[in-house]
């Protein structure tokens, strides 16, 4: 038997499927590829573009699948192909993987077309998550297509066929989402989380190709009809809804008390109070200029909310306090901390990274230097105190460094790039280094392997043991920007036990401190719950990994219109509440008495009065006035 | 004794619980061309399934060629040429693309031959498959199946839907290609005038039970027709052999088979005077094996 024939055949009966689908999976996101192109990004190189594609994917490999089987399985051409010395299984096998790899082709043709058109156009920046979304693209239409060419070789119908295998296919990939499956002590990462996600694309896939293949070679009909199969699937719908009212229970719509209503940007925490900056626009109308920005404090006395007006030297330095000014126009400050001395002066300590555009393009910038500065909030010229250069620290001036700056008590931890200084800040806001280390600290999420696993303890002789492990700990969980200063943030301790918390993308995972010797922090996985399907589709999970901290053994965590409560003081992570809201939560403070102070966007948007003249209008647009009111609200304690 | 091409041994077969097969035996000799008939739903297809390995039976057993059916299926295959009812093949391949693709499935096949057959059976290879004609496309199935010089051809009703001048066409072609070269030819059909000028051996398979197998010759000399008018206590039913009994005014017809002198004197005592014989055509010997009586209403009434 010579296999590369009925390779040909295979090929050539499904020639006009993949010609077409091929043609349909270019031709969808058309516009947009235009777009990039013109703009020098490469034909398909954004996430819309190759998106659309990768969406489609599985429900043309679906198509490809009934297509590849359809002409062989029709009753009288059954008995042509089955009468020549050929086995089934090898027959049916040579189809299967000639039409998968035909439909995996077609898969994989936008990104490898943008790959190549990047090249042409010497665009180098393709997002790398492009290629994870085809890797899912590409094991989710491994499942549409197997289950696809399974039911058609039962139902030999291609229509019916295509919609019984699709709807299976989403059945299975929604199934271990709204199970309320546990896989505690199983997923300890995203990385296990992935084997699983393997293994539900994977084990079904071969399971229906091998079903096929005794179909086939026995004979197997399945008669359909199309009352019957609606039937199926409007049950199938009514199952999922069912055990999707599990999750849907569990998320409330913000009940909010609006408390102020203005244009507040962000909190600070300052002296032990919260400082709210707002952008009051009082007198709009004849004159924009007639805006006025107020600055409160809001002072919280048993759980009364006051708003007192700011004191002049915090009036004035509102803007270093909430985006600290730099030294001139190449300097970027990268975060800040604010310390109150016993002379009731305010400091303000910031980290500026120095960036310059390289010659001859000035296409190219490079960041050099790191500065660690400290002014006096009180002295109306805002001088500088003290400055400590850190620039020596930098190891790659191409790509911006690794800061990560956190106070302990008069002390302050300026990490960049691995490495590392104690800077103790003294009675007049001077900065003076206490301990130096070169390349020894390591920051970000790590990914343990096993239910223990150790952490190095940060090799830091001016701090605490105490402290040394908490900032150890802290550290391991930063993944983005994580501006919290505060090192009881992510890792707290109960009753004597030191445990932490690690949000992913996929969920959250408890740890506990076990045991430590001089190097290693001993740590266990106490619990893993991984973010429900409905909480993947009411928000992006992969903001709550840098937006999410600790405070009474709570867990806040919040993305761009979800605030979710957890309660992690036990080894079992329970959610108390999952909260959305119509906009945007700019930011969140949890008050004393459990109570949630939300600085978040309102529905109340800014309008432009209909007496505005042109300019009036001009500077609105230009100061970004329409993104709509933002208040301050209340939400009452979620316990 | 010669060779048995396909010998089939109390061959069974249900579909669930339906019956199809009941304990079919058959021998086909070698280099013969073997008539199997039956009406449509008799069974003949799911036999020739079965010899094809196709599915397997219920119970029996079944060889072609000295190798079991259902054991060694790829290896009968490799030896046989088929040809199916109302056979379909790919729509979108042209003439040429299905005798390469085909070709591929067998080591001896002869592409030489396969151009000649081409010729022969008047196709063009430029032709794409869904284009031919319902006589072309028979003619393109025919020479699928005998392009790598089978020992034996199975036809299942080969020329169901033709009209009558391409099913005449059809069986010449037939009868020039195989009958000259010690091919063995297991021509199923229902239509008895097709098989009657080519068969030299017959089986008549009546509701999944052979009801007769012979050489066809011999099938016409035994099965004999007597015209007759009875006495009126004649009774026919102890008569063996007997197929059928017609009643037709004060005579009455009876058909028996394995026609001896005996059964004749027989039938000459319940005949109130002389009696007329006939020799019976193929399709009225099928007529009688397959709706004959067999006495029964006569014994009845």
């Amino acid at each position: 038997m010579k296999i590369g024939r009925i390779i040909h055949q295979q090929v050539m009966q499904l020639r006009w499927h993949f010609l077409s689908c091929l043609g349909l999976l270019m031709a969808l996101p058309i516009e947009e590829a235009f777009i990039n192109l013109r703009d020098g990004h490469g034909f398909y190189v954004t996430g819309l573009s190759l998106g659309i594609p990768i969406v489609v994917a599985p429900l043309l490999a679906g198509l490809i699948a009934c297509g590849n089987v359809q002409a062989d399985l029709d009753e009288n051409r059954f008995i042509f192909w089955r009468s020549k010395p050929v086995g089934v299984k090898t027959f049916m096998t040579i189809k299967y993987l000639v039409g998968l790899f035909m439909a995996f082709v077609v898969i994989a043709s936008p990104v490898l077309f943008a790959i190549i058109s990047c090249k042409f156009v010497q665009y180098e920046r393709i997002e790398l998550g492009i290629y994870q979304a085809m890797g899912n693209s590409l094991m989710i239409s491994l499942l549409a297509y197997s289950l696809c060419f399974f039911c058609n070789t039962l139902v030999r119908k291609t229509a019916r066929a295509w919609l019984i295998g699709m709807a299976v296919t989403v059945f299975l990939l929604l199934v271990p989402f709204v199970l309320p499956l546990n896989f505690k002590d199983v997923v300890s990462s995203f990385r296990y989380f992935s084997v699983i996600y393997l293994v539900i694309t994977l084990t079904p896939s071969l399971v229906a190709f091998i079903i096929s293949l005794v179909a086939v070679s026995r004979d197997w009909h399945l008669q359909t009809n199309l009352k019957g199969l609606l039937w199926t699937g409007a049950s199938l719908i009514f199952l999922l809804m069912l055990l999707f009212t599990r999750q849907v229970a569990n998320i409330k719509v913000l009940d909010e008390e609006e408390i102020y209503n203005a244009y507040p940007r962000c909190m600070k925490r300052i002296d032990g109070k919260l400082l709210l900056e707002t952008q009051s626009i009082r007198e709009l109308g004849s004159s924009p200029e007639k805006q006025t920005c107020e600055n409160f404090y809001i002072n919280i006395e048993n759980n009364q909310i006051h708003f007192d007006t700011i004191d002049d030297p915090l009036l004035r330095y509102r803007g270093a306090i909430f985006a600290p000014e730099a030294s001139n126009e190449n300097e970027h400050a990268t975060g800040n901390l604010i310390f109150k001395k016993n002379d009731g002066n305010l400091y303000i300590v910031s980290m500026y990274v120095n960036s310059r555009r390289v010659k001859p393009s000035r296409s190219q910038t490079v960041h050099e230097n790191v500065y660690l500065r400290s002014y006096d909030l009180s002295n109306p010229k805002f001088e500088m105190v003290s400055e400590i250069d850190l620039s020596e620290f930098v190891e790659n001036p191409q790509s911006w460094p690794d800061v990560v700056m956190r106070q302990i008590e008069n002390k302050i931890i300026a990490i960049v790039n691995g490495s590392c200084v104690v800077v103790e800040f003294g009675p007049k806001g001077q900065l003076k280094v206490a301990e130096k280390l070169v390349r020894k600290i390591r920051v970000g999420p790590a990914y343990w392997k096993g239910k223990q696993f150790s952490v190095p303890i940060v090799p830091l002789e001016s701090i605490s043991l105490e402290d040394r492990i908490k900032l150890s700990l802290d550290l391991a969980t930063v993944d983005g920007s994580y501006y919290l200063k505060d090192l009881s943030a992510r890792v707290d301790k109960r009753d004597g036990q030191y445990y932490f918390i690690a949000v992913s993308e996929s969920g959250i995972t408890r740890y506990q401190v076990i045991g430590w010797d001089d190097k290693f922090i001993q740590c266990e996985i106490k619990d893993y719950r991984a973010f429900t399907v409905l909480e993947h589709m009411v928000d992006d999970t992969w903001k709550y990994k840098s937006q999410y901290f600790i405070k009474d053994g709570i867990l806040y965590t919040y993305a761009n219109k979800s605030l979710v409560v957890f309660d992690i003081r036990s080894d079992r992570i329970r959610k108390l509440g999952h909260y959305i809201r119509p906009k945007q939560i700019e930011d969140i403070e949890v008050l004393d008495n459990g109570d949630i102070l939300l600085c978040a966007e309102t529905e109340k948007g800014f309008r432009i009065p209909s007496d505005a003249s042109s300019r009036e209008v001009n500077y609105l647009v230009r100061s970004g006035c329409f993104t709509g009111k933002v208040c301050l609200s209340l939400l009452k304690n979620p316990k | 004794m010669t060779e048995a091409a396909i010998e089939i041994k109390d061959l069974h077969f249900s579909y669930g619980r339906k019956k199809v097969l009941t304990g079919v035996n058959l021998d086909v000799p070698a280099g013969s061309i073997f008539g199997f008939l039956g009406r449509n739903g008799a069974g003949k297809t799911t036999l020739i399934k079965t010899l094809l390995g196709l599915q397997k039976p219920s119970a029996g057993k079944g060889s072609i060629l000295g190798l079991d059916c259902f054991e060694h299926a790829l290896e009968v295959r490799k030896r046989i040429g088929y040809m199916a009812e109302d056979q379909q093949m790919y729509g979108w391949m042209r003439v040429g693309q299905i005798i390469n693709w085909v070709a591929g499935f067998y080591p001896n096949w002869d592409m030489t031959f396969t151009d000649e057959l081409v010729d022969i059976l008047r196709l063009s290879k430029n032709t794409k498959v869904k284009a031919l004609s319902k006589g072309q496309n028979s003619s393109l199935a025919l020479l699928l199946a005998l392009g790598h010089h089978p020992e034996l051809v199975i036809l299942d009703d080969p020329t169901l839907g033709l009209d009558p001048i391409a099913r005449k066409d059809f069986l010449r072609h037939v009868i020039e290609l195989l009958q000259s070269n010690n091919v063995t030819v297991f021509f199923s059909s229902h239509l008895l005038y097709e098989i009657e000028p080519v068969a030299d051996h017959i089986a008549i398979l009546d509701a999944g039970v052979i009801r007769k197998t012979g050489k066809t010759e011999n099938l016409r000399d035994s099965v004999r027709k007597f015209l007759l008018s009875p006495k009126s206590e004649a009774d026919f039913s102890n008569i063996g052999g007997l197929l059928d009994v017609m009643h037709s005014g004060d005579s009455v017809s009876v058909t028996i088979e394995d026609c001896t002198d005996e059964k004749r004197s027989q039938l000459q005592a319940h005949s109130a005077n002389g009696m007329t014989e006939t020799a019976l055509n193929l399709d009225e010997i099928f007529e009688a094996y397959v709706i004959g009586n067999k006495g029964e209403l006569l014994a009845t009434g």
